[in-house]
């Protein structure tokens, strides 16, 4: 394991006095919520961000101002796969994937989307954008038609369901869904603290819903991420991290709609950050005559965290000020809304949730970019 | 890590043992398993405890499964 410097990590024998108190902060705040358990995760993950491989500059960034590493996702699958290997060699866990065929076939479309981003990780641009869109369209095409029962027959939208009535229709309009989530996940991945909130308040609730260890162990290890992510900043979920949550979050998702479980809606306002950053996203770009995938500035995490800087000297507290703020703002809400049983899981009363969701983001990105008064400059090589 | 889930294992275990009489669901503030797991962890283990009594360990064979959001299980299997 080679080490590295970055702004705060001088020299591995002689940490400066910021970064000790990051990590007594985030071993304080880990072992707070997972004792003994939470930092040996926080141990795992500091030696990941270590390592020279998957890093990048800060120059690379549309927010971040220092060296970071891009193997945060590496340390969730490093995190989570030593937890099912603990649970299976030491109780009476029988994993999903050998007892059901649909798990079985949604943890392989998960593991093919994370060989997709880690590839990313280790080496920038080895695989081609459109590669990647054609392997993600495949492989969740592919998962859609061999295992139907996740196909929803309906979400509580009567021209949808009208069209969801023909399976043809349902397993394209899903296989496409899935396809743009995972690429909204990735693009919504710009702010420390900003997806792994999402992530763990989505995986915290599912877990709540089903009791499943699957989503047990997801939340701890989202939860040890997001920590040590907004604490220090040197680390970033990469593509394989954010391909790999985007993935699991959207089958199960999928999975709990088409068994009437909880509403589309439900889902829908749960993870609405990504949804509405990427859809808004793609339409200014299109506007602007570019390429939906093109990278730019214009995200609301970009301009929010324009805002923080000007109030915060410190290079990452803005930075996960304004994931935490739009994570808490977007997931967080859903997550008070269920934990106050104000309205069911079923119910598509929170359609409605969405809308104000949707309308609370493009209020808040007009008076952002009107009060900065700079338009959103194209900038290539930075991911969202 | 490993050690926080052998903690959570034997908790299972002393559950089972006990009947389930619900001191290992509510025991969420004993020391040692706050040192392992955390006052979060604690209550997470606590949760799949109760809900494997329900759901996931199943005592009695017969009971049915019509009400559970998971089907196709085997008593003694702990769901994905």
């Amino acid at each position: 394991m080679s080490s590295v410097s970055d702004t705060d990590k001088t020299a591995p024998s002689s940490p400066s006095r910021t970064t000790v108190t990051k990590y007594v902060v985030m071993a304080l705040l880990a072992f707070l919520s997972f004792g003994l358990t939470g930092l040996g995760a926080i141990v795992v993950m500091f030696a990941l961000s270590t390592l020279r491989a998957g890093r990048d500059s800060a120059a690379s960034h549309g927010i971040s101002s220092q060296n970071s590493s891009r193997l945060g996702g590496l340390a969730i699958v490093i995190t989570f796969v030593l937890f099912l290997v603990g649970m299976v060699m030491l109780s009476s866990y029988t994993p999903g994937v050998a007892r059901d065929v649909t798990f079985l076939h949604l943890w392989s479309t998960v593991f093919v989307c994370v060989i997709l981003g880690g590839a990313e990780d280790i080496k920038a641009d080895l695989l081609s954008p459109y590669f990647r869109l054609v392997v993600k369209l495949l492989v969740f095409g592919l998962f859609l038609w061999t295992t139907p029962n996740v196909v929803p027959s309906s979400i509580g939208i009567p021209g949808i369901d009208y069209l969801f009535s023909v399976p043809l229709i349902a397993w394209g309009v899903c296989t496409a869904f899935c396809v743009g989530f995972i690429n909204a996940f990735n693009m919504a991945d710009g702010a420390n603290g900003l997806i792994p909130g999402v992530a763990t308040i989505a995986f915290g609730l599912l877990f709540l819903e089903y009791g499943r260890p699957a989503e047990g162990v997801l939340f701890f290890v989202c939860l040890m991420f997001l920590i040590f992510n907004v604490v220090s900043g040197w680390f970033f979920l990469g593509d394989m991290g954010s391909y790999g949550l985007g993935a699991a979050l959207v089958c199960y998702g999928l999975l709990g709609v088409a068994e009437g479980d909880f509403s589309a809606g439900f889902m829908a306002c749960l993870l609405s950050y990504p949804c509405v950053d990427f859809v808004v996203s793609v339409i200014r770009r299109m506007r602007k005559g570019l390429s939906p995938l093109w990278a730019d500035n214009g995200h609301l995490h970009n301009r929010l965290y324009r805002f923080y800087a000007q109030r915060f000297e410190s290079p990452v507290t803005p930075n996960s000020l304004t994931g935490l703020t739009i994570s808490g703002a977007s997931s967080g809400v859903c997550l008070i809304i269920y934990a106050l049983g104000w309205i069911p899981v079923e119910s598509n009363a929170w359609f409605g949730v969405f809308g104000l969701q949707s309308a609370v983001y493009l209020i808040t990105l007009s008076r952002l970019r009107s009060s900065q008064m700079n338009e959103s400059e194209p900038m290539s090589g930075v991911s969202g | 890590m490993l050690w926080g889930v052998s903690g959570v294992s034997k908790l299972s275990e002393t559950a089972i043992s006990s009947g389930f009489d619900g001191s290992v669901v509510s025991s969420v503030n004993a020391p040692g398993r706050l040192i392992l797991v955390g006052f979060i962890g604690s209550r997470v283990a606590s949760e799949l405890i109760r809900r494997g009594e329900r759901t996931v360990i199943i005592k009695d064979e017969d009971r049915s499964l019509a009400n559970d959001k998971i089907n196709d299980r085997k008593p003694g299997d702990v769901v994905n």
